[in-house]
Order: C-alpha cells, then structure tokens, then sequence
C-alpha cells in the first residue's frame, strides 16, 4: 500500500510538480498518506470545482484515488459486518425462549444479512419467518417484503416476486427500496424506471435527515446512475454510526439493529465515483498521468463489479508500455483475475502454475496472494513460495507480502496463520492507529482476532477505526454482542 | 450426601479424555522436547503468591502456574475440565455437580510423599475464601453459592442461591490444599502459605531468592503431562528501561510488559517476538469519597475536565493508547459506544468548582468553607516509571491551574496497598485495573465492597450504581445485561469516581527460541505447560 502511495504521489508530482504546503491537492493527498479517506475525500471533493485548468487532472486523479482507497476500505467493513452480524443475530433467534424478552426483529435482520452475503435459502426462511409472525403496515415490514421479493426473484421465483412486489405501498421510502431491490435483482432498467419516474420527484430536497434504509436504496441507485454528486450530497444527511432500529423488549432490555448492505453502496459509491475520475484523468491529455489512471481505473472497475471493463483497461495499459515493471506485471495478475472472473480461469491457472522461486518477487508474489484470496482462489505454490521468501527478507521489506499472506489465509478460513502473518505486519509501536497501519490490513487483523475468539484485540481495533470511520459502529456493536454471549469468565479485576 | 437422581440432573455433562496416567514422572506425547529455563522479567515484585490473598497481576500470573481450578478456560473460550474430569448442572440449574480426578497430586513438600487432592480441598477452599476474616476480593464473585457439599472423597456439590450466566466458568477459582494454610480457619497475608504455596499445577515453587527472583521447576507429576520448560524464573526489576536492556542482551527471555518505548526496537529485531494482550485494562485517579471535599461529582468531574489526557497521552506515552469515558475498556462488550470521554476544558472546570460551592482565595487555592482544595495523591513506587511521573506531575499542574493543590507522595507497594486498601489513607490515588472478559465492576464499585482490602477503596457509593450492578448480576439474559452495562457506563462515568484516563497498548514480548506460545489475555502463563525450547536452544 505504501508502495503505491510512492508510486502515485511520485506520478503525479511529475506530472504537474509541487505545490504550496496549504494547498487543498497536499492536503488532501496528506490526509491519504494517513488513510484519513474520508477527510481526504472531503478536502479534494471541495476542491475540484476549485482546481484551475493546470491542476484540474491532478485533483481528478487524486480524488479518485481517494475514492478507491474507500470503496475498498467500505468492501472490507462489508465483508467483516456481515460476517459479525450474522453470528449475532443468529445467537439472537436461537436464544429465544418464547417469551416477552424475544427480539421479534431478529429474523428480518438475520434475512437482510443472508440476502447480502448471497445465502438465499437462508435469507428466505427468516424473511418468511418475520413476516408470518409480524404485523403488517410499518417499515420493517415492507422492507421484509421487499427483500423477500428479492430473494425470490433471483431464485427464478419471478411471479411469488412480482406478487410480492405489487403489494408494495406507495411512498417515496418504500419505492426507493423496491427500486433499489429491482436493481439488485437485476432488473436495472426497471429499478432506474421508477426511481426516476416516482421516487426522486417525491424526495424531501432540503437538508432533512434521511433514514438509513432510504440512504442505502438512494446511494445504490445513484452510483449505478452516475449519478455521483447526488450520492455523495445523500451521504451527508445521514449519520454512519446511527442504528437501523433499535427494539425494546423489557425495561432493561433493548436492541440495536443496523444494515450491513449500506456499507457495500458506500463501496458502490466510491468505486463508481472513482472509476469516473480516473477516466476524467486518463482523458486528460496529460502522457504522463495516463500510465497511472489506467492502472487504477482498472481496480476501480474490478471493485465496481465490472471486469469486462477492467480487461479493457488494463490491455490498453500494457499496450502502452508505459508505468514502472513492477506495476505491469500486477497488471499482467489482475488482467488473469478478470478472466477468472469472467467465468475463464485457464489464464490464472497457467501463470499460478507458472510462477517460480527464481522469478518470484515480493510485489508480484503479494499481487497474486491478494488477488487469490479476494476470489477464493487457492494458490498452494504461490504461498510456499511467499513463505520461502519471508524466511529470506529483512522485515522491512517483507511487510507487504506478509499482509497479503495473512489475508490470503484469512480469505481461506485459516485464521491462525492469518493472525500470524497479520500481526507480524502491523506497526506495534502505533498498534491500532490508522495513520500507521492500513486500514484494510486492520480490518483483517480484527476479523483474525475475532475468529480466533480474541475478541477485545478486535473491539480495540475497531473503536481506534470509528474515529475516522464512524460506518464501524455496526461491526463494533454486533462484536460487542457476539463477546458477551461467547466470553466465559469468572469476573476478575486486578490493580496492575 | 444423597447423590441427586441422574435423569433430573444431566443438562451439562463433560467428559475429559485424557491418556491414564502412571505414578511418577509423566510425559507429555507432543514430541516436543523437554528441558531449558525461561526467565521472564516483571516490573515489580509479588506481595503474596497464593491465588486467594493476592489481588495484583504479578501474582496471579506466579499463582496461574501453581495451581487448578476445577475447571478451566481454553484458548477458544470454552469452559474445560480441570481437576473436575466432568461435571453435572441440575435441570433448574441450582445444583453443580463436580466428578474430581483421582490421579492429581499436591506438589510435594520437602521430604514428604505428594498427598492426594480431593473433594475435602475442594471444600476446603471454598471455606477459607468465603471466611469473614480472610484477606480476598473473591467473594463478591461466590456470593451466588448457597451450600458447598462434599458428597465422597472425589465428588463435590455446590448449591447455587440462583441460577446466574456463566456459573461454570466460575468454577474456575484455583483450589488450595488443605494442608496448606497453618490457619485452617481463614486465610491472611501473614500466613506462611502465601509465601510459601503448595499448588497441584505444572510448576512448583522451588524458593524465592535474596534478589526476590521466583524459582518455579516443572512438577514432574503434572497430571497432564510434565511441563516441557524445566523451569520459569520471575525477575523482578524495578526499572522498566533496565527490563528491556535486559531482554534485548539475552539476560531474560521474555517481558509480560513491554515498555512503550522498547516497542520499534524490540519489533524490529528479529530474535524476538511482540505479542498483543491485556486489552480490558486501564488507568485512573481514583478518589476518596470520604473526604468531604470529594462527595460532590461535580468536584469529580471538574478534575477530569481539568486534565488534558490525550496531551498526557500522546506526550508521555507515545500515543500508544486510547481515552476511555468510563468504567470499561474499549475493549469490552460492555463499553457503551454512546459515551464520549469529556473534553480538556479547565474554564468548565472551574465553572463545577464554583457551583460546587468553592471559590479562589487570595493563595489562588479554590477552598469552600474555609477547607482548601488541598489534596494527597498516593502513587505506588512500582508504578514510579519516568512515563507515571510525568502523569503525576502534569496532573498536579494541570490542577493547579484551576485552584487545586495536589501533593503527590509515592510509596513503596505494599506501603501503597496499606494506605489505599486497608487503611484508606489518601485523596487521590494513581493505578491501573485489568480485567477479564466478563466486564464485571462490582466489586469497584458496588457499596458492599467498602471496607478492608476491598476494591471500592474510595467507598463510593451510589443508590442507582448498586441496584444496576444488582441486576446486572441476577439477570440470565446476556442482551438484558448488556443493555445494563450500557446504562451502568453512562452513569459511573457522569458520576465520576474516578478520572478515567485511557487504555494502553500492552505487548509481551519473548525471545523465539521459545516456542508454542499461547498467552492467555488475563492470566498471562495459562498455556505455558505447552511451551518448549528446542534442545539446541536450551542453556
């Protein structure tokens, strides 16, 4: 990671040279450097309205760097939200005792969870469970309905769908969600139909707070429009950290419930937004910027979901033969990494079994580690070779392939050797603080920790984590809940 | 003893399988290899070594290794037989039925054979640590058992007033011989045994030397297997700089505690390695509530906007830890997300002072009714590193600014332990709780722990506090007792017993030639049986 600030920060410094300390373009870029991205992007969003024609593409392609820096941060929080907050709500059904002291809202957010994670037999028995036993007319409700339509539909169960979905009522928060829903399920012209012709006309345009739920359907529908500016004004009437719903069921006995699912339209969000500014950057006119926004287009397209253009890219890049070796053979894994995951994984296959002890370096051998982990693609050799190689380097140079070591193993379940390599990246001297560690790489240490059942190493990670980001809070509560049902201690306190 | 009918009595029942152990030396079968000593070093020195007087960590990780529980917790939060091989919770989950292992032996004394242990120690223990009269802060934890009862020479039952969460894991309490203690009765720190404990653990204490180094050798009789480690020595040292030298030129293998400082140099040389622990802890000013001055909280509260603590923090700490808002790490599940720490604001400070009734004199002292907010702030002289004097003396400061004169005395330990926890000597005090998983307070500040070497040491006392630490206690609904938790941090922290500071970065660190090595996050040395030295590392 900081290889690539390197990288980037020496591109662009190249590219338009150096400007005054208390510019907005350093200021931003600082605030990168200290994975403070979302004061970054707030400093560089301001400015590139600003930013005069010399300085317009180096605010472009810093923004979006910014934004990609987020969206993979917000895909990570996706992936460990969901993880938690399944084992949560879970132990919330299965410790119901069929009493008053029940969560009746479990089920609906134990069937959002599986819906987002993919699980959709599963989502399908609590949507159902909660909408038999629950009365209808309020929110939740709907939503049930909603998402159950979804559920549905992408089971090939089109009519119970539409059926489901017809029943919807007829305000502007329940079209938003079903709009959204139509557009998760794949029916995008559908989805950006209505939205456009009976949900955005009818949205509140002051400054009012928005729900979550609301925010979430709008952030999905802006970021696949492109609509970017309306994503990010939507984002700035809500707070992160705030609960989807909290349910009282005794006196001292209350609940709080989020949605994971608004974490991956703030990924949605910023890949999008990024994917825009690198091609404002890339079309520039500036030779020497271009090497780098096509690089980063390409990931940006890859965490948007769209690998047929990241393909695209990421040819047009090597093509050029333009941008430092080390970048164009990561380009030369990513570009195998679209093919996989455009349903060819013969190209990965070969150049997995291709990489050798002579020709492995740290860079590529933590590329391919990274990219295998993130698509749960095993690579035994590629890992024998990084672990070969990490007995060899000094620590310094050997921080970056471990990380992608312990999140290659992490991806693959095996959380004592991700813990390992994990925390031997980390900078204990400034443990849980962002501006020294990676953000991503903190994320996966706590997700390590909280399989291992470690779970205040994780809490601690996560509440540093919240100042900056305060979208944690969900994970950080779900955890909290998770510790207090698993821990088995005997009450101890000692002055030390 | 009526043995309980079985059908009503199985909900829980474990089975340990364990290989039959042989009299004599018993070896374990992991193929590690056995032999080599490690030492560790420790900031400060042990009061008591036994598991029941002690009330530092110090102690308690000497203590993890000498002695069992009944049962135990392992690395992945499950509850496990012990010295307990199973155990069998009635249906209304009041009665706990405890099958003892019939193969444990009491480390040995000198000249003597190992007597057995069975279900009259178990007993045994139990009484001496509920005795009015013995020196502990257990109790408050086994209030809940109504009745212990030995039914044969290997079983035990332990009637529960009520059914409470987690009341396995509580059995976990460390089981001390009956022919330890020369008081059979009750149990203090002048009684020889707290010196001088015989454990049924893997290691026995061998002696103490002149230089206050605990020699630990590895009991060969170990019911689980001989420990691979021939033996552990504590070190004391009584500089933290000095303990880090001394790892960093071979003389220790290991520190429970690294200096903060020591932390880039130790990561970044390859002999050794730093390992995360001690989340739930964290440092305060504790007030005396007993001084008149101190029973208003907007007072207490004035102290805590008064001193800029990320400043002390990030000064003289490196940074290395967080501000917390209240009674619980942030750590814990119990740590209430909606409360923020105060600000550093000393105008709003003064504005408390003075609605509390005092007002600046000529001196520049605030004073109310002719009393000066003068104060005595005791700190314990293993707490005397460069990093809490600084604390200490940017405090004084920090109040002097609003009027408040602070002496700061620093003590000897267990000279501290006395003032503070026998005879409440001070205004202020200066220390650090760690806790385990289960976030409980109650004995901090619950009213019915004011009084003798008990840990509401400041006898701070609260109508609301003790009603919620109540039903905190009694409730049987994890979500119930988180939703108290929450209310219970909000209101500690408005109340403001202590200056809550912040929690800090805790690592271990330990030469790699040491291998297998599993921490416990509470007690430190719970896996240390397992670790080894390879052969070719042993010296």
């Amino acid at each position: 990671m900081k290889k690539t600030i390197v990288v980037v920060l020496t591109l662009l410094s190249l590219g338009f040279g150096v400007h005054a300390a208390e510019d907005p373009l350093q200021q931003g870029m600082k605030l990168y450097q200290k994975h403070h991205y979302t004061d970054a992007a707030r400093v560089l969003h301001g400015y590139l309205a600003q930013a005069d024609a010399g300085q317009k593409a180096q605010a472009q392609m810093s923004f979006g760097m910014v934004c990609l820096a987020n969206a993979r941060l917000y895909g990570a929080l996706h992936n460990a939200a969901t993880a938690v907050q399944v084992d949560y709500y879970r132990k919330l059904v299965n410790t119901a005792k069929g009493d008053a002291g029940d969560s009746r809202m479990a089920p609906f957010f134990l069937g959002q969870v599986y819906l987002e994670t993919g699980k959709l037999a599963e989502a399908q028995h609590w949507l159902e469970k909660f909408i038999t036993t629950h009365l209808a007319g309020d929110r939740l409700y709907t939503e049930a309905q909603i998402a159950l339509g979804t559920v549905y539909h992408l089971q090939q169960k089109t009519e119970k769908a539409g059926q489901l979905w017809q029943a919807i009522e007829d305000t502007p928060n329940a079209l938003a969600a079903l709009a959204a829903a139509y557009n998760q399920a794949g029916l995008t012209g559908k989805g950006q139909a209505l939205f456009d012709g009976q949900v955005r006309p009818r949205l509140p345009t002051s400054s009012r707070r928005l729900d979550i739920l609301t925010v979430r359907a709008l952030l999905q529908m802006f970021a696949q429009a492109g609509r970017i500016e309306q994503g990010f004004e939507t984002l700035a009437r809500i707070d992160l950290k705030a609960f989807v719903h909290e349910e009282t069921m005794q006196t001292d006995k209350s609940v709080r419930f989020y949605d994971p699912a608004l974490l991956d339209r703030l990924r949605q969000l910023y890949a999008r937004t990024a994917v825009i500014y690198f091609k404002k950057a890339d079309q520039s006119g500036n030779d020497k910027l271009r090497p780098a926004a096509r690089y980063f287009l390409a990931d940006a397209y890859l965490l948007a979901e769209q690998p047929a253009d990241a393909r695209q890219v990421l040819d047009r890049f090597l093509e050029a033969a333009k941008g430092p070796r080390t970048y164009r053979q990561r380009a030369t894994v990513k570009q195998a990494v679209c093919d996989a995951r455009l349903g060819a994984p013969q190209a990965l296959r070969k150049m997995l079994s291709r990489v050798n002890g002579k020709k492995a370096r740290p860079v590529l051998l933590g590329e391919i580690l990274l990219e295998c982990g993130q698509n749960r693609i095993e690579c035994p050799q590629v890992v024998q070779l990084a672990r070969t190689l990490l007995a060899q380097l000094d620590d310094r140079s050997a921080v970056g392939l471990t990380v992608a070591l312990g999140s290659y193993y992490l991806h693959h379940q095996q959380y004592e050797p991700a813990l390992t390599h994990l925390e031997a990246g980390r900078d204990k001297s400034r443990k849980n603080r962002i501006d020294a560690n990676p953000p991503v790489m903190l994320i996966h240490l706590a997700q390590a920790y909280y399989r291992s059942k470690q779970f205040s190493e994780a809490l601690e990670i996560y509440f540093e984590m919240s100042k900056q980001f305060p979208a944690v809070r969900q994970i950080q509560v779900a955890l909290q809940g998770v510790y207090a049902m698993e821990q088995r201690s005997a009450g101890d306190a000692k002055i030390f | 003893m009526k043995r309980l009918p079985l059908i009503s009595m199985i909900i829980v029942t474990f089975a340990l399988c364990l290989s039959p152990l042989t009299a004599g030396a018993v070896a374990r079968n992991d193929g590690n290899p056995d032999g080599g000593a490690l030492n560790y070093g420790e900031y400060g020195r042990p009061v008591t070594l036994d598991p029941i007087t002690s009330n530092d960590m110090i102690s308690m990780r000497i203590s993890e290794v000498i002695f069992n529980g009944l049962v135990t917790i392992d690395e992945k939060q499950q509850v496990v037989p012990d010295l307990a091989e199973r155990a069998e919770v009635s249906e209304n989950g009041r009665v706990y039925t405890f099958y003892l292992r019939r193969d444990v032996t009491w480390h040995p004394k000198e000249g003597e054979e190992p007597k057995p242990f069975t279900a009259d120690d178990v007993i045994f223990t139990y009484n001496i640590m509920m005795h009015p009269k013995t020196i502990t802060a257990l109790k408050v934890r086994y209030e809940f058992i109504d009745q212990a009862t030995r039914v044969d020479d290997y079983t035990v039952q332990f009637t529960l007033k009520r059914p409470i969460l987690n009341a396995l894991a509580k059995f976990s309490f460390k089981i001390i011989p009956q022919h330890g203690p020369a008081n059979p009765e009750f149990l203090t720190r002048e009684d020889p045994f707290v010196q001088q404990p015989i454990g049924t653990g893997p290691y026995i204490l061998r002696n103490i030397t002149a230089d206050r180094e605990v020699i630990l050798v590895a009991n060969e009789n170990y019911y689980k297997g001989r420990p691979h480690i021939d033996k552990l020595v504590a070190r004391p040292f009584a500089d933290q700089n000095i303990m880090g030298q001394a790892l960093l030129f071979n003389a220790i293998d290991m520190i429970v505690l690294v200096n903060h400082r020591d932390i880039p140099q130790i990561q970044g040389d390859k002999r050794f390695n730093l390992q995360p622990y001690n989340a739930l802890s964290y440092s305060f000013f504790g007030f005396n509530t007993r001084n008149p001055l101190l029973t208003d909280k907007r007072v207490r509260q004035a102290f805590t906007f008064a001193v800029n603590r990320q400043e002390m923090l990030d000064s003289f700490f490196q940074g290395q830890g967080t501000i917390i808002s209240g009674p619980f790490a942030p750590g814990s599940w119990a740590y209430n997300l909606d409360v923020q720490p105060l600000s550093y604001d000393p105008d709003k400070a003064v504005q408390l002072l003075q609605a509390a009734g005092f007002e600046r004199g000529a001196d520049g002292i605030m004073a109310r009714n002719g009393a000066k907010l003068t104060l005595t702030l005791k700190v314990p002289i293993a707490k005397e590193s460069e990093a809490v004097k600084r604390v200490v003396l940017a405090f004084k400061n920090y109040l002097g600014k609003i009027g408040v004169q602070i002496e700061g005395v620093f003590l000897e330990w267990m000279a501290w332990k006395e003032d503070i926890f026998l005879k409440h000597d001070f205004d202020i005090m200066f220390a650090s709780w760690v806790f385990d998983d289960s976030a409980d307070i109650s004995s901090l500040f619950h009213s019915a722990e004011i009084g003798a070497w008990k840990n509401n040491f400041g006898a701070y006392s609260n109508p609301k506090v003790d009603s919620l630490i109540v039903e905190s206690k009694l409730t049987l609904d994890h979500e119930k007792r988180r939703t108290i938790n929450r209310k219970l941090h909000a209101l500690v922290a408005d109340e403001s017993p202590y200056v809550f500071l912040w929690t800090l970065t805790n690592y271990a660190a330990y030469n790699k030639k040491v291998r297998r090595v599993a921490i416990h996050p509470y007690k430190f040395f719970s896996f240390s049986d397992q670790w080894y030295i390879p052969k070719s590392e042993q010296r």
